[in-house]
């Protein structure tokens, strides 16, 4: 079962290629210091950085994995676009981009060093370094594994084509090239992939005929979420508020360094401060593709009139992710599957691209420049940068290639957002909001959230954990993987707070001097005060924070 | 002690990347203007749409295209 592939599609996917190489090709000349390498020349406007910021999430596997989440969980995945994402960002533009930004450090591990000490810097960069050399390469592997099965595109000329022209172009322009082209990206996205959406919405009648043809079950937001046992996902509002909206929303979207190194390119505090409420608008609106893609999907598929192939990895099981490739199948017509084909492949390849440059900047100033070679030119560091790209590539590659074979490693990878991000966010929130937090504190905190995150994972995992511990842990004896997930990330959260707390209460902290500009009460508030209210961070964020309620009170 | 950042000499500001966006939409939606009349399009296609959707579609493409061109050449030298 392939999508057939006309000259015109070919025609449009080639032109892809040259584009991004011709963009990465062109910036080079203006990539020659770090600044320029590592934060794009911190010259971003809010609208260029809010775009990248969304971009550097939006990757083809979310995009893919969403809409086939949606033929699963119905509305549910809404909350993943809007309580589990809009509150993270608005929080981060208003309260933590001024520490961030005002300390001018290249990277998120940089903060923790100014905050607390090396040794929680170190800590942090080799987990996030792992974490997204794995999600690089994953990311990779299940682009072929897409192209492969769905248009009968070989592994490895989709692996190295893809692999080797993200190394050509960040190579040559850094972030700056990263940014270019998520924001090409997102053009592509919306430009190849909302039409088919449209044209099955319409297909069925229009959204209300759509919607009346679904499961109750399937089209509510919160009036189905009072008990576990009322819809698809299998948790209840709290496990939603807590463990989503909360702890691995905040986690990702406030200390994610692959999304927040956008934001460090803007060009003053304030764009800085705009970038995520900007995206945050542009991230609300995801569903239309996703969840109404999703939708479609669902009624075409139990009507008969939508195959789709069974998961490669899972005989016998229906391959959700390949919902909006048999759309775009269905609805287009060449050129515009061509399309439609450019516009996942962009969402793959900017999302890799994102990966490898946030790697590269803490490769480099968090763990060479620590560990390695402390002193050398600025020079010296921006040819690091770009071996590191390379080398970076080359072990996504062989990630990919180890994921081909044991493809059991992709369960593990899944997790490992809440062994990272989930306890990262109670260190920054105590850290930025707590003066009494201690480098220490910080440090065995961090440890005790990252060990116990992991212990649970694989405590389910291994079918150590039985139904009683199921229920304290998460609220049911048998709760789905995505709600095990989301409680995970809590209790990951919840350990590294209380572990810091104790742990900071007995052991001696910084002084007021050193913690200038990095703690709340030590810091200046930003002034925005000549500003007009029109352009203050605060009024788009309360504006988007009305859209988001509205959102949720409409399919309640 | 704050992170050192090298130093950012003036060498000029490249193209903005609204320019860029708008030459791919532009290129993207003439390309599927054009296939519209030559590629036939298929039965459960026109059921949805009698106006073959890469007419409109890459039209409307195109149009933004070019508006996106202007601003970016306007923006140039800022």
């Amino acid at each position: 079962m392939t999508i057939e592939i006309h000259a015109v599609d070919w025609l449009i996917i080639a032109l892809y290629f040259v584009a991004i190489l011709g963009i990465g090709l062109y910036l080079k000349r203006f990539t020659r210091t770090g600044d320029d390498f590592f934060l794009a020349g911190r010259r971003n406007s809010a609208w260029v950085a809010g775009l990248a910021f969304l971009s550097a999430n939006l990757g083809a596997l979310e995009i893919l994995g969403w809409t086939g989440g949606t033929m699963k969980y119905g509305m549910f995945v809404s909350h993943f676009y809007w309580v589990g994402a809009i509150p993270a960002m608005l929080f981060l533009g208003l309260y933590m981009m001024p520490f961030y930004y005002s300390s001018k450090i290249h990277s998120i591990p940089g903060y923790l060093r100014l905050r607390f000490d090396e040794r929680t810097r170190v800590l942090n960069a080799v987990s996030f370094a792992v974490m997204t050399l794995l999600m690089s390469g994953i990311n990779l592997y299940l682009m072929a594994l897409v192209f492969k099965v769905l248009l009968g595109w070989d592994w490895h000329v989709s692996m190295w084509a893809s692999a080797g022209a993200i190394a050509v172009y960040i190579t040559l322009g850094g972030l700056m090239s990263a940014i270019f082209t998520e924001i090409v990206q997102f053009f592509l996205i919306w430009a190849g992939l909302f039409l088919v959406a449209v044209l099955g919405i319409a297909d069925l009648g229009g959204p209300a005929a759509l919607l009346e043809g679904l499961p109750e079950r399937m089209t509510h937001l919160w009036s189905t979420a009072g008990s576990a046992a009322d819809n698809e996902m299998g948790i209840t509002w709290l496990g939603i508020a807590l463990g989503l909206g909360f702890v691995l929303s905040f986690g990702y979207w406030t200390t994610d360094f692959l999304v927040v190194q956008r934001a460090f390119s803007s060009r003053d505090l304030r764009s800085a401060r705009l970038t995520p409420i900007t995206a945050s608008f542009f991230k609300m609106a995801l569903p239309v593709i996703v969840v109404g893609a999703g939708l479609v999907a669902y009624r075409l598929h139990a009507q008969g009139l939508l195959p789709i192939p069974d998961d490669p990895t899972r005989p016998g099981h229906t391959w959700n992710d390949a919902a909006l490739p048999m759309l775009i199948a269905r609805y287009y017509p060449p050129g515009l599957v061509g399309l439609g084909v450019t516009a996942l492949l962009a969402g793959f390849m900017a999302g890799q691209a994102g990966n490898v440059s946030a790697f590269n900047t803490v490769w480099t100033y968090d763990l060479y420049r620590v560990l390695i070679r402390r002193d050398a030119s600025d020079k010296h560091f921006v040819w690091v940068g770009r071996v590191t790209t390379v080398v970076g590539i080359l072990l996504s590659v062989a990630t990919a290639y180890v994921a081909m074979r044991f493809n059991t490693i992709m369960d593990y990878i899944q997790a490992i957002f809440s062994w990272v991000n989930a306890p990262l966010f109670a260190t920054m929130l105590l850290g930025m909001f707590w003066r009494g937090t201690t480098s220490a504190g910080a440090f065995w905190g961090l440890v005790a959230g990252m060990v116990s995150s992991f212990s649970i994972f694989l405590g389910f995992r291994l079918d150590v954990f039985g139904p009683g511990l199921a229920r304290v842990l998460c609220f049911s004896e048998a709760p789905s993987d995505m709600a095990r997930n989301l409680w995970q990330a809590w209790w990951a959260w919840a350990v590294c707070a209380g572990v810091t707390v104790a742990v900071s209460l007995v052991t001696p902290r910084k002084s007021d001097e050193e913690l200038r500009g990095l703690v709340k009460g030590l810091t200046p508030s930003p002034d925005d005060g000549r500003v007009s209210w029109l352009r203050r961070p605060v009024t788009w964020a309360a504006v988007s924070l009305m859209v988001l309620i509205g959102l949720n009170v409409w399919f309640w | 002690m704050r992170e050192n950042h090298g130093p950012s000499e003036d060498r000029g500001s490249p193209l903005p990347i609204w320019f860029f966006v708008g030459l791919i939409l532009a290129a993207y939606g003439a390309i599927l203007m054009a296939s519209a009349f030559l590629v036939s399009v298929p039965d459960r296609i026109v059921a949805v749409t009698a106006t073959p959707p890469g007419l409109w579609w890459g039209g409307g493409m195109a149009g933004l295209g070019l508006v996106f061109l202007w601003v970016g050449l306007r923006g140039r030298g800022r």
